[in-house]
Order: C-alpha cells, then sequence, then structure tokens
C-alpha cells in the first residue's frame, strides 16, 4: 500500500508518501541537492522491504525539493529541520515510537531531531556531520565536472541559499550523541570501518559497519544495494 | 619511508581500482592509460577517486589543480601526488 499524503508544514504543504502500515514507522530523511538523485533507488527499495516486514514507513520532500513546492535557493537549515519535525509528527500518528534512516546529509538532521522522545533507534548511511566540509566537496566535485569555477553557489542547477551556507558552515562542532541506539553505516570500497567512520561513530555513541558498494548517490547508473538493505532491515527490526 | 615511484604507482593503481570498483587487477593498469577512455569513469566518480588519493596520501589538491587533465592516466596522477608529497 502506497498513500500520497499532504504534509503541514508551516505555511506548506509538502509532497509525502505513506508506505504500508503497521505499528512500527520508519522515517527516512534523504539527503540534499544533486546526491538526491542517487539515493531514491535505495531509498524506495527499503521502503518496500520494509513494508514487507510490516512497518509503516513515511518518505517526503524537504520544501523546496522534489515535488514539494518552493525553490531550492529558499531552502534554510531551518526549513530543513521544520520539514522534520513535520514529517516526524506524520510518522507517529499511528505510534508512539518512530525510527529513523538519515541518508548523507539527512544524517545531521536526524541527530538534531533525536532529542525528540519518539524516536527509538537511528541509523544512518554514510552521514555528513560537517555540512561545511560537504558544501565545499559538492563544490569542488561540481568544479572537477564541469571544468570551469562555480558560479557563486549555484552548484549543479541547486542554488545554495546564503542562509543554508552560512548554517552549514557554523556546523564545524559535531553534534551531541543521539540519546537512542544508532548505527552508522559506510558505503563505499572499504570492506571495514575505516578511521573516518570509526571517529563519527565514536562522536555519536554508535556502532559501526560498512557495506562494499558504490557510493549510489554519486551513481548515475542502477546500484545493487542489497547488503545495506539488509543490514539496515536486520538492525531496525532487532533495535 | 618514502615511496619509490613504482611503489607510488602501484599505490595509485589500487585506489583507483579500489574505489571506482573495477573489475580488473591493479597490475593490468597501463601507465598512460586514459582512465576515462580505457574504463568509461565519468567525472563525479574519478573526483570520488581524488578524494581517496587526498585521504590515503594525507594531501590536499588545491581547487585549480582540479582539471581532468591532472588525473586522467596513472602517471599524471603519481606526478602531482609525488609534487604533494614533496
Amino acid at each position: 500500500m502506497q498513500q500520497p499524503v499532504r504534509l503541514h508544514s508551516g505555511e506548506w504543504l509538502l509532497s509525502a508518501t505513506v508506505y504500508g502500515a503497521g505499528p512500527r514507522s520508519l522515517l527516512i530523511l534523504p539527503p540534499l541537492a544533486e546526491e538526491r538523485k542517487g539515493a531514491t533507488r535505495p531509498i524506495a527499495l527499503l521502503a518496500r522491504r520494509m513494508t514487507s516486514k510490516g512497518w509503516r514507513v513515511i518518505l517526503f520532500d524537504y520544501y523546496g525539493t522534489g515535488d514539494s513546492p518552493g525553490q531550492f535557493e529558499e531552502v534554510t537549515w531551518e526549513s530543513l529541520r521544520r520539514d522534520t519535525d513535520a514529517a516526524l509528527q506524520l510518522a507517529t500518528e499511528q505510534t508512539s515510537s518512530v525510527s529513523i534512516l538519515g541518508v548523507r546529509s539527512g544524517a545531521r538532521l536526524a541527530i538534531e531531531a533525536s532529542s525528540d522522545r519518539r524516536i527509538s533507534a537511528i541509523c544512518l548511511w554514510e552521514p555528513v556531520l560537517s555540512g561545511g566540509k560537504w558544501y565545499r566537496e559538492v563544490k569542488r566535485r561540481s568544479r572537477f565536472r564541469h571544468g570551469s569555477e562555480v558560479a557563486g553557489n549555484d552548484i549543479d542547477g541547486y542554488l545554495f541559499s546564503e542562509s543554508l551556507v552560512a548554517s552549514l558552515e557554523e556546523q564545524t562542532q559535531n553534534p551531541d550523541a543521539p540519546g537512542v541506539p544508532t548505527l552508522v553505516i559506510g558505503i563505499g570500497s572499504k570492506t571495514k570501518p575505516d578511521r573516518k567512520l570509526q571517529e563519527i561513530a565514536a562522536v555519536l555513541d554508535a556502532t559501526a559497519t560498512s557495506v562494499t558498494m558504490p557510493p549510489f548517490w554519486l551513481e548515475t547508473g542502477v546500484v545493487e544495494p542489497e547488503e545495506l538493505l539488509a543490514q539496515t532491515a536486520r538492525y531496525f527490526e532487532d533495535t | 619511508m618514502a615511496e619509490t615511484p613504482d611503489n607510488l604507482e602501484d599505490r595509485i593503481k589500487e585506489i583507483i581500482v579500489e574505489r571506482l570498483f573495477l573489475e580488473i587487477k591493479p597490475a593490468e593498469m597501463g601507465n598512460d592509460e586514459s582512465l576515462t577512455e580505457a574504463y568509461g569513469i565519468d567525472s563525479v566518480r574519478l573526483f570520488d577517486m581524488i578524494v581517496g588519493l587526498e585521504e590515503d596520501f594525507d594531501i590536499s589538491f588545491e581547487d585549480d589543480e582540479l582539471i581532468l587533465d591532472n588525473f586522467d592516466t596513472v602517471k599524471v596522477i603519481a606526478e602531482k601526488v609525488k609534487v604533494k608529497q614533496t
């Protein structure tokens, strides 16, 4: 079962989809900008898998992204936080607890939302903790891709607002550890958590594991995420 | 201990194969082969390999060095890395 819904966030109605039904809810916080495209398939496959296990899964587009209203240039960290809170509200409508999957830059939003007592577990796929570092990296990637200087904050057609860039750059401090069980999954060529992932896990007081597969958020082709889905589903089922 | 040029190039090949999930053995790569032409690697994935080089060798490339010609063969990558390591 797949039900499109309109999600109230401030004065906006965001595009959201509720998959399945059941006593356990999973809220998925997708990555931002170009990375969202490559994440579509693994996220959809995970939603389908969790639904088959009796979970209710909530997927949505932040304001200014996907099928939600607004333009990306209007996105601020505050609007992302507000949208996350709205989605969390929807996720908890039929249950007292909810698990969250944060993908890439969605990870920081998941961690910041984790003070909510209704959250019971978090899983993070290749989490981005430093927004500033991530922003500089996507900017460099864009420059390399196009062979020319990036014009202002327009990165691959995503115009980052000054406000959003400032908020990302302010993320120099690691976030507080979520007070709930947390799993971080590194994705890439490593067969076990590398030093960077271990440091993230230590900061978040989390368990770390790795899945060897191409970084799907960079891919334009099909990536088979079976092992990633299996580990994620197992974690949410067991936690 | 400083790496010999040969070792450096071998290590670069390992990083390329590993980061780009190429289904070949590192030793099969030629030093002058174009990564984009021989293996169909696009610029997005090639940039991921550059990040891998920065992490593995603890170096950093300047923005104006980020052009395809600087990273299209093992030979030119090795030259770039060597400069960064000195």
